[in-house]
């Protein structure tokens, strides 16, 4: 399903164009549609399904609406909003739909069903006390992991089925919002607004049985598809005609030409802050990871060491990309991009893009590294490992660099040139192993997995949103001027 | 001298005097930086391309007015409007090429790396790229790093970059400082063939260069529009230059020596022209032709 997803999206690429800046726009709709339908129902479900005695017509209505509300309506906002900024148009109402089905298919239910997947099977490969704690546990509470082949493929093919039955109504609400918008036409918003009551089906799925609820979801959702089809076909003729937004494509070349150029120069730059975060990481990593992987004597504290100190480094290594920053404005070339044509959000958020590229190295090359290396030493991967980098090291990572980032392209455009340890690399040291500090300090405070899922969970959500509200606030509030040259 | 009936321009008259659609338009703009006004309420149009001179003493605003109408500063007030588009919008910026007194070449990078750089941001091409470095003579100094070149090279360098799209307007801060004088001249031949068909803005501190450059000026004195006409409605009361010449005592015309340079008042800088070639017939060889003061400082006083 996440390939089949994957796959949509990059055939839409190459048949039309899909732009970074559509999926984020499909991706800030959907995750702001589901992020309200959870607050609403952590507080109304339990409360609504007493009062409705369980009822599953007023169940399945409460369900319903909140989709023709937050997920349909949401979209809908979301692309009125983008449509007058001019960062959509007609032209993208197919990979916006094709991006909100990539949300709910690929990435919430296929991306983190997988990721739960490995864990579990790691885990379970992995044999010991864990594994069959973990294989009693799930032998309760899920015993559909357990099936013969034959069922478990009949309850894959139905799954499947059911995505594909999603990604189409998804898609078909999709196009109907942006045209909608963009032909200013209120009926095509009419028509998708009742498509999010597909969602009142879910409550029946008990007691008309698996493989008839797939059937009618399927019908429901192809009906769907093409009423979208049918109603926009027009339209849509006329939109295929209408050749590309200069200006939009142009924006797109120059956010490409400008991250590929700078991503090279920030490798220079920054070479040496990536040798030293390489070495120091596969050091770090190979000689205490790989000691405590074949020794059962070695504390827990050493053997997780890597995985929680690998953001640190990521850090370290990803300084390139704010130095190419910080040289850029001091030596004027922003001054010929703005009059170029280049937004301060496209500067902004092409240096994030190259320092996210950074951390993939230094993660990617670390990781590679050290496995090689442990496994060389006789050393075994422990599930508790790949369970910590992928729900720690990797988020917070990512999240802490972006923020140290932000902070020091702001820092730096709002202060005269300073050298030392309050230029932007200096502070940003600071800002940037923060967050992995405060994970470490404060998970003494929690105990139980769960809730240092949370706490990850938190400061990475965190940190997200810090980036979001800077990258707006500086984008809308900072004068141009602050990214000249100093005089 | 600047006469005053000059500085008392009358706005209303030139923005109301063509029809719709200007190539540029500044209506009432004020503008500066961090809410300290440089430019205070300006107003000019242009309608048909030509070489632009804009003139003032330093601090005046020379640079606000382009970083202005470059969309760098967001003014305070008033409007601007690029072929119609407000300054804004994309379609404005599309008709917009800058060319400012900083170099603006990204660190570290090589000659043709750089200009690939500005054609990836532009819209330009590989065999654009391969263009400018012929037309600025830029073959062996390609492969050079940026940081590596003299001051003379880099400004070719950065002047090169205007030259990889073609664009309506042009804004050029100064682009022969830092020259020699036949790269000098070199670059202004290549703007003179710009200003055939495009709006050139070029802004100087010499007024012999603006005059052999174009004929119309826009003067700005204390952040305010002095002067939007011809070139030939600046007058200064003296206009004296300095001849270096090679292996001559006596120098006819001459009202007096400085250095190794021989002094000439003239009415203006239109009469340069004529002297050079009395002189040149009477068997003096010239080796150098300068203003021995700059006249716009006493225009600006």
């Amino acid at each position: 399903m996440i390939a089949f997803s994957v796959g949509l999206i990059a055939y839409w690429k190459i048949k039309r164009r899909f732009t970074i800046w559509t999926l984020f726009l499909s991706l800030a709709a959907y995750a702001g549609a589901i992020a309200l339908k959870s607050v609403v129902q952590y507080f109304t479900a339990n409360p609504f399904y007493e009062a409705v005695g369980g009822n599953l017509v007023a169940m399945g209505l409460y369900v319903g609406l909140q989709t023709v509300i937050f997920e349909v309506g949401g979209a809908y906002l979301a692309a009125k909003i983008a449509f007058s900024r001019g960062k959509i148009r007609a032209y993208d109402a197919e990979g916006y739909g094709l991006g909100l089905a990539f949300w709910e298919n690929g990435v919430l239910l296929g991306g983190f069903a997988l990721l739960n997947f490995i864990v579990i099977y790691s885990t379970l490969a992995g044999g010991g006390t864990a594994a069959q704690q973990l294989f009693d546990t799930l032998s309760a509470t899920q015993p559909d992991l357990f099936v013969s082949a034959s069922v478990a493929l009949t309850h894959v093919g139905l799954g499947v089925f059911e995505r594909i039955s999603s990604l189409m109504v998804h898609f078909a609400w999709g196009i109907l919002c942006v045209f909608a918008v963009a032909f200013k036409n209120k009926r095509f918003l009419y028509l998708a607004l009742p498509m999010g009551m597909v969602d009142f089906l879910v409550l029946y799925a008990g007691s008309l049985g698996t493989l008839n609820f797939e059937i009618l979801f399927f019908v429901v959702c192809l009906l769907c598809l093409f009423v979208a089809l049918w109603f926009t076909k027009a339209e849509r003729k006329n939109v295929t005609t209408v050749s590309l937004s200069t200006a939009s494509e142009a924006g797109d070349k120059r956010l490409k030409s400008l991250v590929k150029t700078n991503f090279k120069r920030a490798l220079s730059f920054g070479s040496v802050y990536l040798i030293i975060a390489l070495v120091m990481s596969i050091l770090f990593g190979a000689v205490i990871g790989g000691t405590a992987s074949v020794s059962d004597d070695v504390p827990m504290v050493v053997s997780q060491s890597f995985p929680m100190m690998l953001p640190v480094f990521a850090v370290i290594g990803s300084f390139g990309g704010l130095m190419v920053f910080v040289s850029d404005r001091t030596k004027g070339v922003y001054e010929y991009l703005i009059a170029y044509g280049v937004s301060t959000y496209e500067i902004l958020w092409s240096t994030l893009l190259v320092t996210l590229g950074l951390v993939t190295v230094v993660l990617g090359v670390s990781l590679t590294g050290n496995i090689v290396i442990t496994l060389l030493m006789g050393g075994s991967i422990q599930p508790a490992l790949i369970e910590l980098l992928l729900i720690y090291t990797i988020p917070i990572s990512y999240a802490s660099v972006a923020f140290m980032t932000m902070a020091g392209m702001i820092w730096s455009s709002l202060t005269a040139r300073v050298p030392g340890v309050n230029s932007p690399i200096g502070i940003c040291t600071i800002i940037g192993v923060g967050p992995t500090m405060a994970v470490l300090i404060l998970s003494s405070f929690f105990s139980g997995s769960s809730n240092f899922l949370l706490l990850i969970g938190g400061v990475t959500l965190t940190l997200v949103v810090l980036v979001a509200v800077m990258l707006v606030v500086a984008n809308k509030k900072m004068n141009r001027e602050r990214l000249l040259a100093d005089a | 001298m600047l006469e005053n009936k000059n500085i008392e321009y009358n706005v209303e008259n030139q923005l109301s005097s063509i029809g719709s659609s200007p190539v540029v338009l500044f209506d009432s703009v004020s503008s500066g930086y961090s809410g300290r006004k440089v430019l205070e309420d300006i107003s000019f149009r242009i309608d048909e391309p030509a070489i632009y001179v804009v003139l003032g003493p330093n601090g005046a605003g020379k640079t606000t007015l382009f970083r202005t109408l470059a969309g760098i500063l967001k003014p305070y007030s008033g409007r601007i409007e690029i072929g119609g588009y407000p300054s804004e919008t994309p379609e404005a910026r599309r008709q917009l090429d800058y060319l400012t007194h900083i170099d603006g070449i990204p660190e570290g990078m090589s000659v043709r790396d750089a200009l690939r750089f500005y054609a990836g941001i532009v819209g330009a091409g590989e065999a654009d790229v391969d263009r400018v470095i012929d037309l600025l003579k830029l073959g062996e100094l390609s492969v050079k790093r940026f940081g590596q070149l003299s001051q003379g090279q880099k400004k070719r360098v950065s002047v090169a970059r205007i030259f990889l799209k073609e664009k309506r307007v042009y804004l050029l801060d100064e682009p022969t400082s830092n020259l020699d004088p036949k790269m000098a001249s070199e670059i202004r031949e290549l703007v003179l063939g710009l200003s055939k068909d495009k709006v050139v803005l070029y802004s100087s501190h010499n007024l012999f260069e603006a005059r052999e450059i174009g004929s119309k000026v826009i003067v700005i004195k204390n952040g305010k529009l002095a002067l939007f006409g011809n070139i030939s409605e600046i007058k200064t009361e003296k206009y004296t230059i300095g001849i270096r010449t090679l292996g001559v005592d006596e120098v006819p015309y001459s009202v007096g020596k400085e250095g190794d340079y021989y002094l000439f008042e003239l009415q203006g800088p239109e009469e340069v022209s004529a002297l050079t070639a009395k002189l040149l017939k009477k068997g003096v060889q010239i080796r150098e032709v300068k203003e021995m003061q700059n006249p716009l400082e006493e225009l600006f006083k």
